[in-house]
């Protein structure tokens, strides 16, 4: 009989409810990879219906799609692991749009999911990196709120940055 | 989808900028000033957590012993004012210097001994969060250094090096043996360590975005 400690083999299945009804059947293994599922499944225990009144479907299943994912990938004790985890994540985070973006990271905060979270706010700041002003204003649709002369005076005392 | 920071949540802009190095961020303080500030300037704590420790703020001492503290990710700089125990004549005479960060104060903090007296005057940074309105533009001496304690006397203790665990500062005698002063207990303890002949600087530079002039500074 074999002794692996990983809870694969004997995992049990999770029922997590998004806010607008859609539900998910999951593996404990995968939902636990979200730090607010694993402390609702520790602390409450038996409960196998887990209702998350502030996600939405669309958004709770892209994130279950990337606790599946890493959760496969954790299960096999290959050194590539990394390698796979990285190149996947890529592909996951390249062409969300804005609106995708925002609500997933709204979720991925939510649920405590951190290196989800970690992945997520790398690709906004890499949005900003080496951004002009008026790109990050248009990318991240801010409004300018500086007094007259405010934003002159800024960009004259760091204008080395704006070189 | 209403924040601060347009369509970036505002629970997460702490953790984005985290991700964005200190000279993309400038340009960023163009962006939308309550966005800026509301995020990335709240104090002290946030910035510690977002840049981790020693921060990217070194200090340097020029020839005429005039202590300076300066961001070069923001090019910002400070000078740090004279000792009460230097004379009018010898304003600056600075006999040894140590900065570092407190992590017991979540402060950075700089220590100034005497030429000519055995004291050191230990100055703390986090003041300057506090300050911030009363700066003085021009006037670079007219300082947010608040001196907090003298330490002393000190016999034989050539020069400071770095606060190390948390209260303790890390200091060379004159033979160049490392002793270690507790600011709780007063108490000055050798170091079983070897002469270290030469040291003058402990530690490591990564960019940051500490701004030494304060942080409603532009």
């Amino acid at each position: 009989m074999s002794s692996s400690s990983t809870t694969t083999t004997t995992t049990r299945l999770l029922m997590l409810k998004a806010s607008d009804g859609v539900t998910f059947e999951v593996e404990e293994a995968v939902a636990t990879k979200l730090g607010a599922i694993n402390n609702m499944v520790e602390e409450e225990g038996s409960e196998d219906l887990i209702c998350l009144p502030n996600v939405n479907g669309k958004f709770l299943g892209m994130v279950l799609e990337w606790c599946k994912k890493h959760a496969n990938n954790n299960t096999n004790s290959d050194k590539g692991n990394d390698e796979v985890n990285k190149w996947w994540d890529k592909e996951f985070v390249m062409d969300l749009d804005q609106n995708t973006l925002y609500h997933l990271l709204m979720a991925a905060d939510y649920l405590s999911g951190t290196e989800l979270v970690d992945l997520l706010t790398e690709k906004v700041a890499s949005m900003i990196r080496g951004k002009k002003v008026e790109e990050i204003r248009e990318t991240f649709k801010i409004k300018s709120d500086f007094l007259p002369g405010q934003e002159e005076e800024i960009r004259k005392k760091n204008s080395w940055a704006f070189e | 989808m209403a924040t601060k920071c347009g369509v970036m949540p505002d629970d997460s802009v702490e953790q984005i900028m985290s991700w964005v190095p200190p000279p993309s961020l400038v340009p960023f303080k163009c962006v939308s000033n309550s966005c800026y500030y509301y995020h990335l300037l709240r104090g002290p704590p946030f910035l510690l957590t977002l840049f981790d420790t020693e921060d990217g703020l070194i200090c340097l001492v020029n020839g005429f012993g005039s202590v300076m503290l300066c961001n070069p990710a923001l090019q910002e700089f400070r000078v740090v004012p004279p000792s009460e125990y230097a004379d009018d004549f010898n304003k600056h005479m600075v006999g040894g210097i140590g900065f570092g960060y407190d992590s017991r104060c979540d402060d950075y903090k700089i220590v100034q001994i005497s030429s000519h007296r055995a004291v050191a005057d230990l100055y703390s940074l986090m003041e300057i969060w506090l300050l911030n309105e009363h700066f003085d533009d021009d006037n670079v001496n007219g300082s947010p250094w608040i001196k907090h304690l003298s330490i002393g006397p000190l016999v034989g203790i050539d020069r400071p090096l770095q606060f190390w665990k948390s209260d303790e500062l890390l200091m060379l005698d004159a033979d160049g043996r490392s002793v270690s002063f507790n600011l709780a207990t007063q108490k000055l303890r050798s170091l079983p360590t070897h002469p270290a002949d030469g040291i003058i600087y402990w530690g490591c530079y990564v960019k940051s975005l500490i701004s030494v002039n304060g942080r409603n500074r532009v």
